[in-house]
C-alpha cells in the first residue's frame, strides 16, 4: 500500500487579515472578530498563524486611525499570540497560479498551505469557498472548532 | 435448612434484587440520558450561536480537507471549480 502523505494539520489555524483588522479596531461593530480571537487564544493545543502580508496590511490600515504606539502594541501582541509566516517571491508566483477568485486571498491561501493549516478563519467566505484544501470558517462560527 | 444454607439463599436473593433494580434503573434512565444529552447539546448550540447543521458542515469540511490526499490528480480534474 502506498504511503499517504497528510497535506494539512488539523491543529494549525490560519487567520486572515480582515479578522485581525476588525478585532483590533476597537469598533463595536467588529465585536465578533474580537470574540473570535479571544476564543482562539483560549484553545489549547492549536497553533495560530498569520502572514507577514497581514501584518503589513494591518499597519497600513491602522496608520490613519491609531497612533504609532498603539500600532506597536497591536503588532507585539500579534507576535506573541501568532506564528507569523514569511511572504516570499515564490509565494507570489504560487498565488498567481492558484485559481481562487481573489488574488490577495490566493496569497493568503498559499501562505496558509505553507504551514499546512487545515482551518482558515476569514470574513471573506465567498472567495475562499472554492479552496477545498482547508475548512473555511467565519469568525462568528469559530466555536465549531472544538476547545 | 441449615443456618449456613439460609444465609447463602438470603445473599443470593439480595444479589438478584440488587441486579434487577440496577437493570430497571438502567432501562428507565436510558431514554432519559439521551433526552438530557440532546437538551445539553441544544443549550450549547444556543449559547454558542451555532446551528447543528453548521457544526456538522464544519466537521465534514475538516474531514474532507484531511482526506483529499486520497484523490488522484485524475479524480481532482473532474472538479474544475474547486481548488485542491
Amino acid at each position: 500500500m502506498t504511503r499517504q502523505v497528510k497535506t494539512y494539520n488539523p491543529n494549525h489555524i490560519f487567520v486572515d487579515t480582515n479578522v485581525l483588522i476588525g478585532a483590533y479596531s476597537g469598533d463595536a461593530r467588529f465585536q465578533t472578530d474580537s470574540d473570535c480571537l479571544h476564543y482562539l487564544y483560549s484553545i489549547v493545543g492549536k497553533r495560530l498563524y498569520i502572514s507577514t502580508l497581514s501584518v503589513a496590511q494591518l499597519i497600513s490600515v491602522y496608520q490613519k486611525r491609531k497612533t504609532n504606539d498603539e500600532i506597536r502594541n497591536v503588532i507585539r501582541e500579534l507576535q506573541h499570540r501568532f506564528t507569523i509566516i514569511n511572504f516570499t517571491v515564490k509565494d507570489i508566483d504560487a498565488a498567481l497560479n492558484e485559481t481562487g477568485a481573489d488574488i490577495e486571498d490566493n496569497v493568503q491561501f498559499v501562505l496558509a498551505r505553507k504551514q499546512k493549516c487545515r482551518v482558515i478563519i476569514t470574513n471573506n467566505y465567498k472567495d475562499y469557498r472554492l479552496l477545498l484544501g482547508a475548512q473555511i470558517i467565519k469568525p462568528s462560527k469559530v466555536r465549531t472548532i472544538a476547545r | 435448612m441449615s443456618e449456613k444454607q439460609k444465609q447463602v439463599t438470603e445473599q443470593r436473593e439480595q444479589m438478584r434484587t440488587r441486579s434487577q433494580s440496577a437493570e430497571s434503573r438502567r432501562n428507565s434512565t436510558k431514554g432519559q440520558v439521551e433526552k438530557e444529552r440532546k437538551a445539553v447539546l441544544q443549550l450549547l448550540l444556543e449559547k454558542t450561536g451555532l446551528k447543528y447543521k453548521e457544526l456538522v458542515d464544519a466537521q465534514v469540511g475538516m474531514w474532507m480537507a484531511g482526506n483529499l490526499d486520497l484523490l488522484t490528480a485524475e479524480e481532482k480534474k473532474k472538479f474544475p471549480h474547486l481548488v485542491f
